[in-house]
């Protein structure tokens, strides 16, 4: 073998191992990312997690929107402490009904495969309309979320209350009058969907809404949404 | 702080309080009313009263008649004195009509009842905190929208 099939030779192969070496370098590095994207740490927490599974880390913070039939929502989360996030979020209902509220989350249990949170909420009820309201609410809800790979399954049990005062006036002969009397609205929440990981900070989930407002007067109607969550911090 | 500034806040906050809570705001004018219904074998058969609004909601042409929004079932039919309630948002002037309950049964006639005796009588003293009315009951099975207007 001469000197310059030798060289050739040596080229070939060197552009050949230059060409393959990031190839299987890519291909090396799949795997790793392909783990981390499959099996997020569910307890160091991601928006998924912490918005559908409720509660969230020190210094954690996400944030859903979400849009559907009937109910529409802005929602936010920061995490304090060992298991407490502050909570706001501003709901409607195609337009006609508006809860803005904040309040506090607690995460009750995080495990791998399972995430439970209780959350307590004051707001105020504006609706409009021919059915007009208005008056502060109280909401708790406890949320079951199951993570397993990337998505999570997850349902919310609620109980909302607005109280709605009414005036009376009675104009008499002797002068006038003003009476107040309250009445109490009850909405009974169950949610149920599923989100998914999209990357460690975005996430995207379909749920169903049963809300059953004032019930029992009332007949429950059915509700759909799809969210995009994102999230961030320590 | 003086009582005037105190009297502020409490006047904003008192506002702010009937903006935001205040859900249904009901204006309700007491009357009291005298009067007494007359008809023939009155004797001790149950006579109903209803109280409406001349003009329930619409305005013109548009405007709809009568509005029933209080009952009676006086005890002596030949002197009444009762106080109702006028809703003051709902409508316009009072209207009273009666029908006499020949065979108790609560109901106004039935095929096999078709002389139950009705009237109506528009109040023309009211608005008032007081007002009389005679009200006759001539018009057999008659109902309020028969005889209004």
């Amino acid at each position: 073998m001469d000197m310059t099939r030798t060289t050739g030779l040596l080229v070939v192969v060197c552009l050949g191992l230059g060409m393959a070496s990031p190839v299987r370098a890519e291909n090396a590095a799949e795997p790793v990312q392909a783990a981390t994207l499959a099996e997020p740490d569910w307890r160091v927490g991601n928006p998924v997690a912490d918005q559908l599974g409720g509660g969230a880390d020190a210094g954690r913070w996400s944030v859903a929107v979400s849009g559907g039939w009937a109910w529409s929502a802005l929602r936010g989360q920061y995490g304090f402490g060992s298991r407490l996030a502050a909570l706001a979020q501003v709901e409607t209902a195609l337009g006609f009904r508006f809860q803005p509220a904040a309040g506090l989350g607690v995460r009750l249990l995080s495990h791998k495969h399972a995430r439970i949170a209780a959350e307590g909420l004051f707001g105020w009820l504006f609706q409009l309309g021919e059915l007009e309201k208005r008056g502060p609410t109280l909401e708790a809800r406890v949320r079951f979320a199951f993570p397993a790979g990337r998505v999570v399954p997850y349902v919310l049990l609620g109980t909302r209350h607005a109280i709605l005062s009414d005036r009376t006036s009675i104009e008499r002969a002797s002068g006038s009058t003003s009476k107040y009397t309250v009445r109490h609205e009850w909405t009974p929440w169950l949610g149920a969907g599923l989100g998914a990981v999209i990357t460690k900070n975005v996430g995207l989930e379909l749920g169903l809404d049963y809300g059953w407002v004032d019930a029992p007067e009332t007949v429950v109607i059915p509700g759909f949404h799809l969210a995009v969550l994102v999230g961030g911090g320590r | 702080m003086t009582k005037t500034k105190l009297r502020g806040l409490a006047g904003v906050l008192g506002a702010l309080f009937s903006v935001g809570c205040v859900n249904s705001d009901v204006y309700l004018y007491e009357v009291h009313v005298r009067g007494a219904v007359s008809a023939q074998n009155l004797g001790s058969s149950v006579v109903h009263l209803e109280f409406h609004h001349a003009q329930f909601f619409g305005h013109g042409e548009l405007a709809h008649p009568l509005g029933r929004f209080a009952t009676s079932i006086p005890e002596n039919p030949t002197v009444i004195d009762e106080t109702i309630l006028y809703p003051l948002d709902a409508g316009e002037g009072l209207v009273i009509y009666g029908w006499l309950d020949k065979d108790g049964d609560g109901v106004l006639c039935a095929p096999t009842q078709t002389t139950e005796p009705a009237g109506l009588i528009a109040v023309k003293s009211f608005p008032a905190h007081e007002v009389t009315f005679e009200l006759k009951l001539d018009r057999p099975c008659a109902g309020s929208e028969a005889l209004y207007p």
